[in-house]
């Protein structure tokens, strides 16, 4: 032993390896996500009979005129502000908690690898979850969807998780200081329930709540993914996409430096592996 | 390979509002680390010694990028630990005395082959050191998840790790810990070993006749300050011995 040995892993390899060792955590827990994924059927199936009491609200008729449809969306577009809310502030609280945070980032492995390897698993668990809502509605309760419709809505999605996991590792970047009391995940959740037209139009709230449901990203990647997939124009969600990419484009980079700082204040303050 | 020059570290309590966002371990200011300076070559075993709490775990995580110092600098292999950190890491493996540090619902193997790859192995190099490696550290059932081990196979799976990718650089926080005395003296051995292949070694531990045994040089610290830095043959030597080591470091402590 004279040199350093030749060390060939790409990045591509640890971010692939940080995701398989999720998928075996969570395989080891061998009900939990199984009852979670069960578990999507009873608000869809709610939804659908709440759908027969609201339908031809004149408030839908910009959506294609059925409140099921509308309805279902609104899940999706929670379903993947929740992912991206949540899932770097969980990793952090995790890690810190087990004492495999200081071991992490004991080794060499870029922040942006350990973020993108983080979110491997609860990407693919959020599109299962998101392939099990569309195939209930439209399977089961008999929704309708534009098949073009569903080619747009991809990245419209994905533009969506862009932006909340900017405010997801914003989050995580509290948890390093504050250890926990995590706040944006039940925050982003109730706020995209009320504000951002996730189960009614925001048309009908007074026009000050309306205009705190455009600041939400949330409102854009629900008002996106209906147009995407309930209009007879899916290019329309260009806009949203726009505004969408602008958002992640600001809070990427601002919750990169945020999270770098706070994990620097870890070290400094040795604070780093405490919970 | 390792150089710590004039380091210091102080710890501050944090701002008003971080306080009153969650409770601090102290509210007061603790000088942890006080103008430490030593080094480590090639082949070089150097032992850390001090009472709890005079400062070696915070010298250790501050080499290992865990912490920043307050002043100061340590370069492993040439590269600053704070400003070329990932290259510094890639050079060094760490042996923490902690039982947390691994994933429990993953097996010692699953452990060790991901932080391989972490390490920069490609998975299937990683995966074969991993299997050489277990069996190195008497851990035969690779099936068994890091939650049914003893605190002894904990450690045992810390050393493992450490040498996954063959770091150049060795820092064992108390690697016999929890080990019972056959097995102390088979890491021993493996230290001594380790350091004949050409690695250098910085190893803390409470145990001086361990340290005496294996190390090449001896640091002393004691509230941060190093009080006492020999040569093992030379503390070997002196007409007290171990006797005369124990005495300094209770002279420093008083």
């Amino acid at each position: 032993m004279s040199a350093l040995p030749a060390l060939r892993s790409s990045n591509r390899d640890r971010v692939v390896a940080l995701g398989r060792r999720d998928l075996k955590i969570e395989l080891s827990y061998h009900f939990g996500q199984l009852m979670q994924l069960l578990s999507i059927v009873f608000p869809v199936a709610t939804y659908f009979y709440i759908a027969q009491l609201v339908n031809g609200s004149p408030e839908l008729s910009g959506y294609g005129g059925g409140y099921f449809e509308f309805v279902l969306v609104g899940l999706v577009g929670t379903t993947l502000a929740t992912l991206g809310s949540q899932m770097f502030s969980s990793m952090i609280s995790r890690e810190q908690s087990e004492g495999t945070l200081a071991s992490i980032l004991s080794t060499p492995t870029p922040l942006w690898v350990l973020l993108l390897g983080a979110s491997l698993f609860p990407m693919g668990f959020a599109v299962v979850e998101v392939l099990i809502y569309l195939a209930l509605g439209v399977g089961l309760f008999g929704a309708e969807f534009s098949a073009t419709g569903l080619l747009v809505a991809i990245p419209v999605a994905a533009l969506d998780v862009a932006a909340f996991a900017g405010i997801g590792i914003l989050s995580a970047a509290f948890i390093v200081v504050t250890k926990r009391g995590e706040p944006v995940t039940p925050l982003i959740r109730a706020a995209t329930t009320l504000f951002a037209g996730a189960v009614f139009p925001i048309a009908l709230l007074p026009l000050p709540l309306q205009f705190v449901g455009r600041m939400l990203p949330s409102y854009y990647a629900i008002e996106g993914l209906r147009a995407a997939l309930l209009t007879d124009d899916p290019l329309s969600a260009w806009d949203e996409m726009l505004v969408l990419a602008v958002m992640a484009a600001v809070l990427l980079p601002l919750s990169m430096w945020a999270l770098t700082k706070a994990l620097r204040w870890g070290r400094i303050s040795g604070t780093l592996s405490s919970f | 390979m390792l150089e710590v020059e004039h380091v210091s570290k102080r710890f501050e309590p944090p701002p008003r509002l971080l306080r009153l966002l969650s409770r601090v371990a102290s509210p007061r200011t603790v000088q942890a680390l006080t103008d430490v300076s030593l080094s480590a070559g090639r082949g070089e075993v150097v032992g850390l010694v001090g009472a709890n709490g005079a400062g070696k775990t915070t010298l250790l995580h501050i080499i290992a990028g865990l912490l920043e110092p307050s002043s100061g600098s340590v370069r492993v292999d040439g590269f600053d630990v704070v400003a070329e950190s990932l290259e510094a890491r890639r050079r060094l493996g760490l042996v923490i005395a902690d039982d947390r540090g691994f994933y429990w619902r993953l097996t010692g193997m699953e452990n060790l082959t991901l932080f391989g790859v972490l390490a920069g192995l490609p998975r299937e190099e990683a995966r074969a050191r991993a299997d050489e490696l277990m069996r190195q550290a008497d851990l035969a059932r690779r099936d068994r998840m890091v939650f049914g081990y003893s605190s002894g196979m904990i450690t045992r799976l810390h050393v493992a790790r450490a040498l996954i990718a063959n770091p150049p650089l060795l820092l064992l926080d108390e690697p016999t810990r929890s080990l019972d005395p056959l097995v102390s003296l088979e890491v021993g051995r493996l230290v001594r070993r380790l350091a004949d292949e050409g690695h250098a070694v910085l190893l803390s531990s409470h145990d001086l006749g361990e340290v005496l045994k294996i190390c090449d040089r001896v640091v002393v610290v004691n509230e941060g300050e190093v009080v006492l830095a020999d040569t093992a043959a030379g503390l070997r030597a002196r007409e007290d011995g171990v006797s005369g080591l124990l005495h300094a470091l209770e002279g420093a402590a008083r």
